[in-house]
């Protein structure tokens, strides 16, 4: 057997854990070798003083379970408040943080379509899904209803196809032109829309 | 003396979890002794360990309702202990004596023997032992102040300290050779 087996079945018998068969080893071997005896009882020595020592030293030494558990409940109130209260702070700082946040950019995108309308104008890279804006008479009224002798203007952006305007602005010339030759040839069916009184 | 783990620990901590005070108070004495010994592996001073304990208590109570497995309660009430010993040792690192010095240790029969006079020769053996107990890694310190602390079995400690158990037991096995020999090599040299 090795030393380190023989210490393991002496740990094993120290801690109770030992099992019959793991006893008879140990028997066997401690009779028939004084050195694994001497090592036996060395250990069980100091297994006793071990146990002892920390007891002496350790459990039985400082204060009460009893009395430490009375003081850590009613310590618990008393740091309950302040943790109520850096909880709650945290807590709305992070909403002023988050308010901020949304503020800010809210005015951003506010003073972006205040200074330069052709933002409104959608980034997207489909030129089939553009959305177009207006300018002069039909600014910012969205969609217009075209009446005859009305100029529309469309006013492109950099991120919308040129050649997709060119050909827009090509048809809504060629739309004028028809709708003008109609006003010419019949007069009293196509007018201009009278604007309601007080309104611009 | 084999320590008995109460069958309704994982009842109580059902309880502790909803507030009851007795419960939460009858779950931490009943763990105390070993719960100190772990706290004794990780710092020496007494009054520190009466603090930190102080500490351990408090922590469950606050947070005892965020336990999720009852039956696991001994497990998280080690882990809750040792990470507050942590803790408060890096805390006041400075002014504590993590590992004793032997100017230190060799004072401490001193001022023992100051308080015993009766028991001059056996306290200064369990010094000696404490001492040469503190010398020991942290990891085989745990294992033996736990062991010596309430006599646990091995299951026992290896689901405090969530290990299996052969490690246990090699750890004690390692910790009782470390000791035996430099108690050996000290009465050599003397």
């Amino acid at each position: 057997m090795t030393q380190q087996m023989l210490e393991i079945l002496i740990g094993k018998f120290l801690d109770a854990e030992i099992s019959p068969a793991e006893k008879q080893m140990l028997d066997a071997a401690l009779e028939r070798d004084q050195q694994a005896k001497d090592l036996f009882n060395q250990l069980k020595e100091l297994d006793t003083l071990n146990q002892q020592a920390v007891t002496s030293e350790v459990i039985e030494k400082g204060r009460s379970a009893e009395d430490i558990f009375e003081d850590a409940w009613h310590e618990r109130k008393r740091i309950r408040l302040p943790y109520m209260i850096t909880a709650m702070a945290s807590r709305k700082f992070a909403a002023g943080i988050a308010a901020g946040l949304l503020l800010g950019i809210f005015l951003f995108n506010h003073i972006q379509l205040t200074r330069n309308p052709r933002r409104l104008v959608s980034p997207s890279t489909s030129t089939q899904s553009a959305v177009l804006g207006t300018q002069g008479s039909n600014q910012g009224q969205g969609s217009t209803q075209l009446t005859p002798g009305q100029t529309i203007r469309f006013f492109p952006t950099r991120d919308i196809n040129s050649e997709l305007l060119i050909q827009l602005n090509y048809q809504i010339q060629q739309m004028q032109k028809q709708l003008d030759e109609l006003r010419d040839n019949q007069p009293g069916a196509l007018k201009p829309i009278p604007k309601p009184d007080g309104e611009d | 003396m084999k320590a008995k783990q109460p069958q309704n620990e994982a009842v109580l901590a059902c309880a502790a979890r909803k507030g009851d005070k007795d419960a939460i108070k009858t779950l931490i004495t009943n763990n105390w002794q070993w719960l100190k010994g772990i706290v004794a592996s990780v710092v020496q001073n007494q009054n520190d360990i009466d603090d930190i304990l102080q500490n351990i208590c408090v922590t469950v109570i606050q947070k005892v309702h965020t336990l999720r497995e009852p039956e696991r309660f001994r497990v998280w009430l080690a882990v809750l202990a040792k990470r507050q010993a942590l803790k408060y040792r890096m805390t006041k690192k400075r002014n504590l004596n993590i590992l004793l010095s032997d100017e230190i240790a060799r004072e401490v029969p001193d001022q023992h023997a100051e308080k015993d006079f009766e028991n001059l020769e056996l306290n200064e053996q369990y010094q000696q032992i404490m001492f040469e107990t503190n010398l020991l890694p942290e990891k085989y310190r745990e294992a033996l102040l736990l062991k010596y602390s309430k006599d646990l079995s091995y299951a026992q400690m290896a689901e405090i300290l969530d290990v299996p158990v052969t490690t246990v037991q090699i750890r004690l096995v390692r910790a009782r050779r470390m000791i035996h020999q430099r108690l050996i090599a000290k009465s050599r040299s003397n």
